[in-house]
């Protein structure tokens, strides 16, 4: 295992010169080597090939026998441990032949035995390993070496142990050392300076002949007598054995230190996960994802310090593999962030692992890298676990891909006690299940050219609801505003907007000036979109935003809307599940869909108006518009935040859209006029920034050439439409627009599963297997794993 | 049995390659450069040092010159001229930025001051570069200026020449990557050698499949970045050579025998067993010649093409929906095949890519989209190209023996070989590799399987 360390080294140099104080293990090859010369030269038969002339074979091109290191005295070994002072206090990495030394050296204040007076010593704590070991390896051992140089350091400030510590181990190998040259006069002539060279490493033992002395060597008696070269021998069993070190450094200071790639090896043999993949799995955490605990709650609980973090505490009392992180987090009173990194520390010390949260839905196969030998010790433990079932009968189950409630309606789901999460979970922990989730791709048949070229990463706008993405996001937004956009002004307040805090004080004045603009803009509008707008003041009527003149109009469009069922209900869901998150949240969610639906209105107008050759859609498309924005009002009316937001949010989309056609089919001076009124208003967003940004990529997705591509529609090109028309589905506007509004977001890109959406569009899941089942001709599916939670899986 | 590719054209491909991504700004260059990045950089230097009887350790001579300053070598000198017990073992120092590769060198003679000379030749690179392909290089340089030194003196004397050696040796090995020097009598042929990783083992029912067959994208490579205005040459950085390129293949080229005799049997359907009986070549030295190129990168290994296999989609899938030249290496993937008039229509691939489930067989799903026997493309063809990119991954079926009551078997008369079989039902070997083993066919064992009770199937 190249994870293990090799051997321990504990090196000084100070005024009297370097020493290799202590290593472990010292059971030296020493003797081995020696034997074996003693054989070589007592074979009479043997050739004596030490004059190769070609070239000379002597040179040694590995230094580990049997997992051991060797050929290093320890005097060689002192000498390349004690650096020079300039190389102190950082990284040392020295590799010889197949052996990396990696340590940090350390230079201290130390006082001398006999005045107080203050000198430098360097002592330098260096581990041994294999050179293949990889760099993240390397990196950890000498972030261990760090700091235990660190707390010697500290100690010798406090009560001057390390002095102490030495002076104990330079009297144990200047006793050996006399004993030694005691025991060699007169006898071994010719192996003295070779016994000098390792002497205190040397362990006499019964063939050497000297019956008096006792067998011992120097390490050995430093290791009854001295209490640092325990913690030492104890740190490394402890990363040979565990991977985790908790050592307490002269009783005091204590010494937390976790190798992951160890570390995660207690719970799954073979399974090596680097610091790096942990880093790059926290950073693709979602809020759906949750925690899985590899060990008791409570063990846990009681096996953190006092000191440690009470939010690490809180989260995992509230611990369930149930719970998703936004759960979690809410419940703990903690941010995402936060919960996100906790979850990142207890993956590091392999205590817990990435999980979707258990649930009857979830479909699971087994893991590519699942042990299923009929030998293997899980198959005991699982009995134990789980009396009357068979492990492997149970892994055949899990053969065929199937949700949970499904496969536990076999023969196990009753033995189990009904409750298939503590089985589940105890197969997840052991990676012996993999959760699949289903991707979905929008794929018309008859269009060539669906993959449009676009530079923009899926990934960048569907998270654009979590405090935490905003600033990442903010910036690709803004270099994609300028681009795209076809009223490039309105765009730069924006941006810069990006930048300030959240104050909730600045709403009524910019919904002054909204009011005001709009006011202005009332004249100017088409004919036929003036419907439209009216309704957006009707929306708004409530808010005091918009004018209320417009009412009569909304009080025909009203009951077409309640009419509408399906449009309800989701609204109704949005709203309560907008609620059980915190408001941020569901703002944002609103105010994304609301945006979604404003543009559907251009796009329908739009459509209605070019007379396209698909003859039968615009005009179901025009019924969609309307009955969305009867959503709109829904929404806006459920809570007064709600309202602001949307008003805010949805009222420059529109103009957008507006000023695009106007360009297109009025004069400049009203498209003027509209830009202005969009400047001002766009200055309003600022607290909404992401969504914002979101439909500015949305826009920008769509074909550029005509001027009233900023509708929902346009996120599919011609054939696309034209096969839409030909599904039956799409005769149910409430189904077409939820397709066109979630294919408008990317979301049937391959790039994000069913569950993905589901929490990012809040929509039901059965409400997207319709969807699926109605548009099955194109959109189509596959399942596979979620990358964020495989990556903890060995072999991945 | 070792192969040794010609890479001198594999080189230039590379460069041309390598210049190409080269273009990139400089900015995502150096993003890429940290330590333990595993990546190979330039040498940066070569120096003598050695231990001077009076002055103690030195550099006797450097190029290009002060790049290692005094001061520099003075802290490291420990590891430059090491104590005299340690010669002649590679010694690598991580320090100061700087990494320092050397052979120290203790030649004892009484015509020296101190009765013996002490050198090393290094070479310095980057703290962040790979190192270890240098090492041998840096190991026959040591041994060969030893014996130059026992016989000429060369080194000790300060040699005149040296300078222009060492000029010439950072230069040949910086863009050739190999380096001929020739001084007195002394040739020596240097060349810096990749190191890659350990193949895997090689198995019987492995089917390899040439890489270069698929075309660009490379397999295994993420998309190409889009080429951004304002970008530099960068000066030596193009040295670095992307681990793990693979070699364009030339079916000309000088390869050995068995490697000749294999080449036009890897088709991508062929496993190993098939090559070596249809080759009449040896099935180990089948084995390692395709264990060799697949270190080489020549080659890959997939599990072999059955109609009952069982695919399942891998998250990279979603990147055929996106990466135009993926998709358009597909498509003559396929089209190379068979010599269809029409192209296949990518929507059609896609279908059916996502279509290989876990749970629906490779048979169901051509009859679901075939039913007709105009087939328009090889949908074997499709499987390959998925799993060269890692698109799919094929399914394996492990039979295990579940431990149970032993239920009388109605077929007596195959009892024995059943028993032999069973013995392979520990879920440590998958169903082709039981086939080859027990040397029974696919329907065979299917039906063994089917008729014992104790026998459970794990697709994994």
């Amino acid at each position: 295992m190249e994870v293990n360390p090799l051997n321990i080294f504990f090196v000084k140099s100070d005024s009297k010169g370097d020493r290799l104080l202590f290593r472990y293990p010292y059971t030296t090859e020493n003797k081995d080597e020696n034997k074996q010369k003693k054989c070589g030269r007592h074979n009479p038969y043997a050739i004596n090939s030490t004059e190769d002339l070609l070239q000379n074979s002597q040179s040694q091109t590995s230094n580990i026998c049997k997992g051991q290191l060797s050929g290093f005295t320890d005097e060689m070994l002192s000498t390349l441990f004690a650096v020079k002072a300039e190389l102190c206090n950082r990284k040392f990495e020295l590799k010889v032949n197949d052996v990396r030394f990696v340590g940090h050296p350390t230079l201290l204040p130390y006082r001398t035995n006999k005045d107080d007076t203050a000198a430098m010593i360097l002592i330098n704590i260096v581990f041994a390993l294999q050179a293949s070991a990889s760099h993240s390896i390397v990196k950890c051992y000498y972030d261990l070496s760090k700091r235990l140089g660190k707390a010697l350091r500290h100690e010798e400030k406090r009560c001057s142990y390390l002095t102490e510590e030495m002076k104990i181990m330079l009297a144990a190998h200047d006793e050996v050392s006399a004993l030694d040259s005691e025991a060699n006069s007169g006898e071994n002539e010719d192996e003295e300076d070779n016994s000098r060279h390792s002497v205190s490493s040397t362990t006499y033992s019964t063939d050497n002949g000297t019956p008096g002395t006792v067998p011992k060597s120097a390490f050995h008696l430093i290791l009854q007598r001295s209490s640092l070269a325990r913690s030492m021998k104890a740190v490394f069993e402890e990363l040979s054995s565990t991977g985790i070190v908790q050592v307490r450094l002269n009783k005091w200071v204590l010494l937390s230190f976790c190798l992951p790639h160890k570390a995660h090896q207690i719970h799954n043999r073979g399974l090596i996960i680097e610091p790096e993949t942990i880093d790059k799995c926290v950073q693709k955490l979602r809020p759906y994802h949750g925690i899985l605990l590899m060990v008791n709650p409570n063990d846990l609980l009681a096996s953190i310090p006092l000191d440690g973090s009470p939010a690490l505490l809180r989260l995992i009392k509230l611990y369930s593999p149930l719970k998703s992180l936004q759960t979690l987090a809410i419940e703990a009173d903690l941010t995402l962030t936060q919960a996100f990194q906790l979850t990142g520390h207890l993956v590091y010390w392999a205590k817990a692992t990435v999980i979707y949260p258990l649930c009857e839905g979830n479909v699971y196969v087994v893991a590519p890298g699942a042990n299923i030998h009929i030998n293997s010790p899980l198959v005991d433990e699982f009995a134990k676990e789980f009396p009357g079932l068979c492990l492997l009968q149970m892994l055949s189950e899990f053969s065929l891909p199937a949700p949970l409630w499904y496969v536990s309606r076999g023969a196990w789901g009753a033995r189990c006690g009904g409750r298939p999460a503590r089985l589940v979970a105890w197969l997840l922990r052991r990676r012996l299940l993999l959760q699949l989730h289903t991707y979905v791709q929008f794929n018309s048949p008859h269009c060539p050219h669906w993959p449009r070229p676009s530079a923009l990463d899926g990934k960048e706008y569907f998270c654009e609801k979590h405090d935490s993405y905003y600033q990442s996001n903010s910036v690709s937004f803004s270099s994609l505003n300028q681009v795209q956009l076809n009223v490039p002004e309105p765009v730069e307040p924006r941006e810069s907007s990006n930048t300030f805090p959240d104050s909730d004080e600045d709403y009524p004045t910019q919904n002054n000036l909204n009011q005001t603009d709009f006011s202005h803009t009332k004249p100017i509008v088409i004919e036929s979109e003036h419907t439209k707008y009216d309704k957006f003041n009707e929306v708004d009527s409530a808010n005091h935003s918009f004018d209320d003149g417009i009412d009569v109009i909304d009080g025909i469009i009203k009951p077409k809307v309640n009419g509408c069922d399906f449009d309800k209900t989701q609204n109704i869901q949005k709203k309560a599940q907008g609620n059980s998150v915190d408001s941020g949240i569901s703002n944002n969610i609103n105010g994304n869909s609301i945006n979604g639906t404003e543009n559907e209105h251009g796009n329908g107008q739009s459509d209605a108006k070019d007379k396209t050759e698909i003859k039968s859609l615009p005009s179901r498309l025009s019924d969609i518009s309307l009955k969305e924005s009867d959503i709109v009002i829904n929404r806006d009316t459920s809570s007064d935040e709600d309202k602001f937001e949307s008003d805010v949010d949805v009222s420059p989309m529109l103009r957008n859209s507006h000023a695009a056609i106007n360009g297109s089919e009025k004069t400049n001076g009203v498209s003027l006029n509209l830009k202005l009124q969009s400047e001002m208003s766009f200055q309003s967003p600022t607290v909404w920034t992401a969504p914002a940004g979101c439909d500015a990529i949305d826009a920008c997705r769509m074909p550029s050439d005509p001027p009233s591509t900023e509708s929902l529609l346009d996120t599919f090109t011609a054939e696309e439409r034209a096969v839409l028309a030909t599904i039956p589905a799409s005769e149910d506007p409430s189904d077409l627009l939820l397709l066109a509004q979630l294919h408008k977001k990317g979301y049937f890109r391959g790039e994000q599963h069913l569950e993905e959406i589901m929490f990012m569009e809040n929509v039901s899941r059965s409400q997207l297997m319709q969807l699926l089942d109605k548009f099955k001709d194109v959109l189509i599916t596959f399942e596979t794993e979620d990358p964020a939670v495989a990556m903890l899986y060995p072999y991945y | 049995m070792q192969v040794y590719l010609d890479s001198a054209s594999d080189l230039e491909h590379d460069n041309s390659i390598d210049s190409k991504i080269a273009l990139m700004s400089s900015k995502i260059m150096e993003t890429r450069y940290y330590e333990g990045c595993g990546r190979e950089g330039p040498i940066r230097c070569i120096f003598l040092g050695e231990f001077h009887p009076v002055a103690g350790p030195k550099i006797s001579c450097q190029f290009p010159d002060d790049y290692v300053s005094k001061e520099l070598f003075d802290s490291i000198s420990a590891y430059i001229i090491p104590k005299p017990q340690i010669q002649k073992c590679t010694m690598t120092i991580n320090a100061l930025g700087h990494k320092i590769v050397g052979y120290p060198i203790r030649i004892e003679n009484s015509r020296y001051e101190r009765n013996m000379y002490l050198f090393n030749l290094c070479f310095v690179c980057d703290s962040w570069s790979k190192t270890v392909q240098y090492e041998p290089v840096v190991k026959k340089l040591g041994e060969h200026l030893t014996i130059m030194e026992e016989e000429t003196r060369f080194v000790s004397s300060g040699s005149t020449k040296l300078p222009t050696l060492l000029a010439h040796l950072l230069h040949d090995l910086n863009t050739h990557r190999k380096a001929t020097l020739v001084e007195g009598d002394t040739v020596m042929h240097l060349k810096v050698l990749e190191v890659r990783k350990d193949p895997i083992a090689v198995h019987d029912f492995d089917v390899p499949v040439l890489v270069a067959s698929v075309g660009l994208p490379r397999p295994g490579r993420p998309p190409r970045m889009v080429l951004q205005e304002g970008s530099e040459q960068i000066s030596q950085e193009h040295l670095d050579i992307e681990d793990e390129e693979p070699f364009e293949i030339d079916m000309d080229a000088d390869w050995d025998l068995t490697t000749r005799q294999l080449l036009p049997h890897i088709n991508g359907y062929n496993h190993i067993s098939k090559l070596a009986s249809d080759t009449n070549v040896e099935k180990t030295l089948v084995k390692s010649c395709i264990q060799n190129l697949v270190y080489y990168g020549v080659v890959v290994l997939i599990p072999v093409l059955k109609f009952s296999n069982m695919y399942r989609a891998t998250p990279s899938l979603s990147r055929l929906f996106s990466d135009v030249e993926m998709q358009k290496s597909c498509i003559s993937f396929l089209s190379n095949g068979c010599e269809n008039k029409e192209k296949p229509v990518l929507s059609d691939i896609l279908g059916i890519l996502c279509s290989l489930q876990q749970g629906t067989t490779l048979r169901a799903v051509c009859e679901r989209f075939f039913p007709s026997p105009g087939v328009p493309f090889d949908v074997r063809r499709l499987v390959v190209f998925a799993q060269i990119h890692g698109l799919v991954k094929c399914l394996k079926r492990y039979p295990v023996y579940v431990r149970s009551p032993v239920r009388p078997n109605s077929f007596n008369q195959r009892v024995d070989s059943m028993m032999g079989i069973r013995r392979l039902f520990t879920g440590k070997h998958n169903v082709d590799e039981i086939c080859c083993l027990a040397r029974i066919d696919m329907p065979t064992l299917d039906q063994i399987i089917e008729e014992d009770p104790n026998v459970a199937i794990i697709w994994r």
